[in-house]
């Protein structure tokens, strides 16, 4: 909803699930769906007189996400607790980082879009346990309770909901790219909480700020920030005064639900946790996990546009592991570029949608796809007997060249066929061969179209178009 | 009263057989019987397991090996420490039925030495409090004065050796609580270094404070006891990672060792026969011994409530009737807090949540605990300065001996006062003793206070048993 009167100022804060195997502060494994209480131990439970001990795999998974981001990993950080009183946070207190985080001062390049999102954190924390309301009592699961969080912190540069949109799917892209996180929203593994506050342009100071939790999807993400801008932007007409606000995201009925105001905000009384020293980094090591960070999706992005991919089929890709690794395979079996992307991106794209399946349902082995584009390139199957072929493929998961006699889809390959449709078509239409001889010569598609028509497409055009030259010059 | 032997003669008896543990632990039997339901030292015990495995120890023989180093030593633990299938009470009703599956890194030690766990004893609630008055399982008694408290926080420990309850005791010291009642019971109590003993299983009331120690008849069982349970834990991230120095207890005074009277502290002394009584085995020794001024020590206990009832209202916070403890349903979730915490904490701890929670809050946090922290910071300092000047600073323990039952509970900031010696060495992290001095003050005994340098936990045992041997 792009205003001419106002500004939209999004800062967006996202709590990423580290991917490491046991829990940020005790051996536990991380298993957040195994059945309920199970991957628990006295440490995660915040049982009396129990110590947390900070697992190191967290600290490196932590560290290459700060890096990915272009963050500057502090040589010491350190911990703190941050206190609220809930029945799925155990000690009553989370431990974090506060003033001391483990990484700041990072941007992110918004693909497309020609834009930077500056990162102010990102700092290192443990999940809370997950509460489940039923109509007769609340549950609690403490599975999740200790599983590591990075918890990274965007400056005020969103400007959009679509902005907001790029930044979480490349933030996402960046932390899968790294093996730091699976980010799987749907899961909960990749939480956010955009702020929001709308200005009369050109004014300086910011205005309020409303903040959405429960935010389950990239749907609700551009819904609850499109809900909360116009909200803003009535109220400021209406000469309203806006109070800050946390809302929570309701699903369902799709509107924002207060939580609370700033009058009722949560005193977290932070302060240093005495169970744990600074996190002292050795930086040597935190050298060598950056010279390992694998190529980061903006360097690639840069790097496939030079290959000659275009920017679509790169957002694809960029947004799409599956499709992406099929394509690299693609690739690694020697097809071109413009090969991979027109016969995967375009061809398979279109039958896979038509037929509402994924990609990784998608019947045709990489090895077949590629036979396929080779018979093509060599001329031993034109394009229109391609596609059919792949839809058949698609369709069957049979091989090319089983389906190629199958279906009788090779090229007529016998020169003397090929010679002979020519002239019959040619006799046909003499206007037109007169038309070419006065020198309109791009008249020859339609023959070309007339021969291919008589062959049932099961010839190679070049090879055609050759025979109808030597007769028509 | 049957009299027990200390660990190191124990030792020497049940290794030589002329001592057996069955009968060491039929006189604490007999001693807990008489005494315990006036003095109320224990919370539980466990005496028939102690005679089973005292047997079995008997029975299957004291090998001359490393294993065996504690084997039949009888000791009793201070309720905050978890001992793995025993409840852990911590002398508050919001624990009732708390059980951890867990035990203690220092009882794991001490078991794997062979030592036969009596049972748990009483302590101020959650460790807060230096007379054992707020003890949800009543008061503790002094057996040298049942008129008197036995000193807290652990008061109960204290008391089980001083009436021959135990052999020796663990205790946890967060700003006194080990050697002011070693002090009112004329028994030895030392806090080591901080981070010298795990703290895996001590049920956290101040945590940057909190040390497990020993109480014991004399500074060589401290120093038995002190050599199994200290040293590095991964379970604890705060224990120092080198091992602890050899002990080597000559009972010699070191040539040319100097000690320091903080004059801060016996400047606050009102009995002049208490100074008297801590400096004499000094003079009688000819030790050099100098005053040294420690300015900020004067402002020790107000830094020490600062910091610990922020740390206190942080761990306690976990108190909620949740998973475990005792719960009082309500109808919404705020009111079962509301109703648990009130009725599960006593009035010591509830006015020490309700500080600390206050003195972290956003607008206090720079006037009252961030200050304390830069305190702390000075405090420390100031003691480094000072062990420029002298090997150990030397202060009475306490201001005053053994108090009298109810006469300072009414009165929080009196109580408050009682860790006017021992709080400022505890901020500082330094390990400190307090040992009896030989003179008595109205008949009860008078606390010897020896600090050392961080670390230097084994030079402080050393000297102070040669100190203790004058």
């Amino acid at each position: 909803m792009p205003s001419k009167k106002y500004e939209v100022i999004i800062g967006i804060e996202v709590h990423a699930q580290l991917a490491t195997l046991s829990k940020m502060f005790c051996r536990c494994a991380v298993e957040a769906d195994a059945p309920p209480n199970t991957k628990v131990c006295p440490v995660c439970l915040g049982l009396p007189g129990i110590l947390p001990q900070t697992n190191k795999a967290a600290v490196e998974l932590g560290i290459r996400a700060a890096q990915a981001l272009g963050c500057k990993v502090k040589p010491e950080s350190r911990w703190a607790r941050k206190h609220y009183f809930s029945p799925d946070l155990p000690k009553g207190y989370q431990i974090t980082q506060y003033e001391y985080p483990l990484a700041t001062g990072g941007e992110l390049e918004l693909p497309g879009l020609g834009k930077k999102v500056r990162i102010r954190r990102l700092h290192l924390e443990e999940d809370a346990g997950k509460l489940t309301h039923t109509s007769r009592e609340t549950l609690v699961d403490f599975n999740r309770c200790g599983i590591p969080l990075a918890e990274i912190v965007s400056e005020p540069d969103v400007r959009s909901p679509e902005e907001a949109d790029a930044y979480l799917k490349e933030l996402r892209q960046i932390l899968r790219t790294v093996k730091a996180s699976d980010a799987e929203m749907e899961r909960g593994r990749f939480r956010c909480e955009p702020n929001i506050s709308v200005r009369p342009l050109g004014q300086k100071e910011l205005g309020v700020r409303s903040e959405i939790k429960n935010l389950n999807s990239f749907k609700a993400v551009r819904e609850g920030i499109e809900r909360a801008v116009a909200d803003q932007i009535k109220w400021l007409e209406e000469g309203k005064e806006i109070v800050q606000t946390t809302y929570l995201w309701d699903e369902h009925k799709r509107e924002l639900k207060p939580m609370r105001q700033k009058e009722t905000a949560a005193d977290y009384r932070y302060f240093p946790e005495p169970d744990l020293p600074p996190l002292i980094l050795d930086i040597e090591w935190v050298d060598k996990i950056e010279k390992q960070l694998p190529e980061l999706p903006a360097k690639k992005r840069s790097r496939l546009l030079e290959e000659g991919l275009t920017e679509q089929d790169i957002r694809i890709l960029s947004a799409e592991p599956d499709w992406e690794s099929y394509y690299l395979e693609l690739l690694e079996k020697g097809m071109s570029v413009k090969e991979a992307s027109t016969w995967l991106l375009n061809e398979t794209r279109g039958i896979l949608s038509a037929r509402g399946e994924q990609i990784t349902q998608f019947k045709v082995p990489v090895a077949q796809m590629a036979s396929l584009i080779t018979l093509l390139r060599g001329g031993k199957l034109s394009r229109p007997a391609a596609k059919e072929l792949l839809a058949a493929m698609a369709d069957s998961g049979k091989d090319a060249e089983v389906l190629i006699k199958e279906m009788d889809l090779g090229t007529v390959s016998d020169e003397g066929t090929l010679e002979e449709t020519a002239k019959k078509v040619i006799a046909e239409n003499p206007d037109v061969c007169e038309k070419y001889r006065k020198g309109k010569t791009n008249v020859i598609g339609f023959l070309l179209g007339q021969c291919m028509k008589e062959l049932r497409g099961k010839a190679d055009p070049e090879s055609v178009r050759k025979f109808l030259k030597r007769f028509l010059d | 009263m049957k009299e027990l032997p200390a660990i190191a003669d124990l030792s020497f008896g049940l290794l030589r057989g002329s001592i057996k543990a069955q009968d060491v632990v039929a006189d604490i039997r007999d001693n807990i019987e008489k005494r315990e339901v006036n003095i109320n030292a224990y919370i539980n015990h466990y005496i028939d397991q102690a005679e089973t495995q005292a047997r079995r120890a008997d029975e299957s023989g004291y090998p001359e090996d490393e294993t065996a180093d504690l084997k039949g030593i009888p000791v009793a633990v201070k309720d905050n420490i978890c001992v793995k299938g025993w409840p852990c009470t911590c002398a508050s009703n919001i624990l009732n039925g708390f059980i951890p599956p867990y035990e203690a890194t220092a009882v794991k030690r001490l078991r794997e030495k062979g030592v036969i766990l009596l049972g748990k004893t009483n302590l101020d609630e959650f460790a807060m409090g230096a007379s054992n008055e707020t003890s949800a399982y009543g008061p503790v008694r002094n057996p040298l004065d049942p008129g008197r408290v036995p000193g807290g926080s652990s008061g109960g420990s204290a008391a089980a050796v001083a009436y021959g309850g135990a052999v020796a005791a663990l205790g946890s010291d967060t700003g006194g609580s080990i050697r002011q009642p070693a002090s009112f019971c004329g028994l030895v109590g030392l806090r080591p270094s901080y981070g010298r003993v795990s703290r895996w299983g001590l049920v956290a009331f101040s945590s940057s404070l909190d040390q497990i120690g020993p109480i014991t008849k004399t500074v060589e069982d401290a120093a038995l006891l002190y050599s199994i349970i200290a040293g590095p834990d991964e379970n604890d991230s705060t224990t120092c990672p080198q091992p602890p120095d050899e002990i080597r207890l000559t009972g010699r005074i070191p040539e040319g060792i100097k000690v320091g009277m903080i004059t801060e502290c016996f400047e606050e002394i009102k009995d002049s026969r208490i100074a008297e009584a801590v400096r004499s085995p000094f003079i009688k020794a000819g030790i050099d011994i100098q005053e040294i001024s420690i300015p900020l020590v004067r402002l020790s206990v107000a830094g020490y409530y600062l910091l610990v009832v922020s740390e206190a209202s942080s761990n306690l916070a976990r108190y909620d009737g949740i998973r475990y403890g005792k719960r009082i349903s309500k109808l919404g979730l705020t009111e079962t807090y509301f109703a648990t915490r009130s009725q599960g904490f006593g009035d010591e701890v509830t006015r020490r949540i309700l500080l600390g929670t206050f003195g972290l809050s956003a607008g206090y946090i720079d006037a009252y605990y961030n200050t304390a922290l830069s305190y702390r910071a000075e405090l420390a300092k100031q003691f480094k300065k000072a062990f420029d000047e002298v090997d150990f600073l030397l202060t009475p323990t306490t201001p005053t001996v053994a108090f009298k039952l109810g006469e300072k509970i009414q009165d929080p900031l009196d109580m408050y006062l009682s860790d006017i010696f021992t709080a400022s060495s505890a901020l500082a992290a330094l390990p400190s003793i307090s040992i009896p001095a030989p003179d008595k003050v109205d008949g009860l005994p008078v606390g010897i206070q020896l600090i050392a340098p961080r670390w230097k936990d084994s030079e402080l045992l050393e000297f102070a048993h040669a100190v203790e041997k004058i």
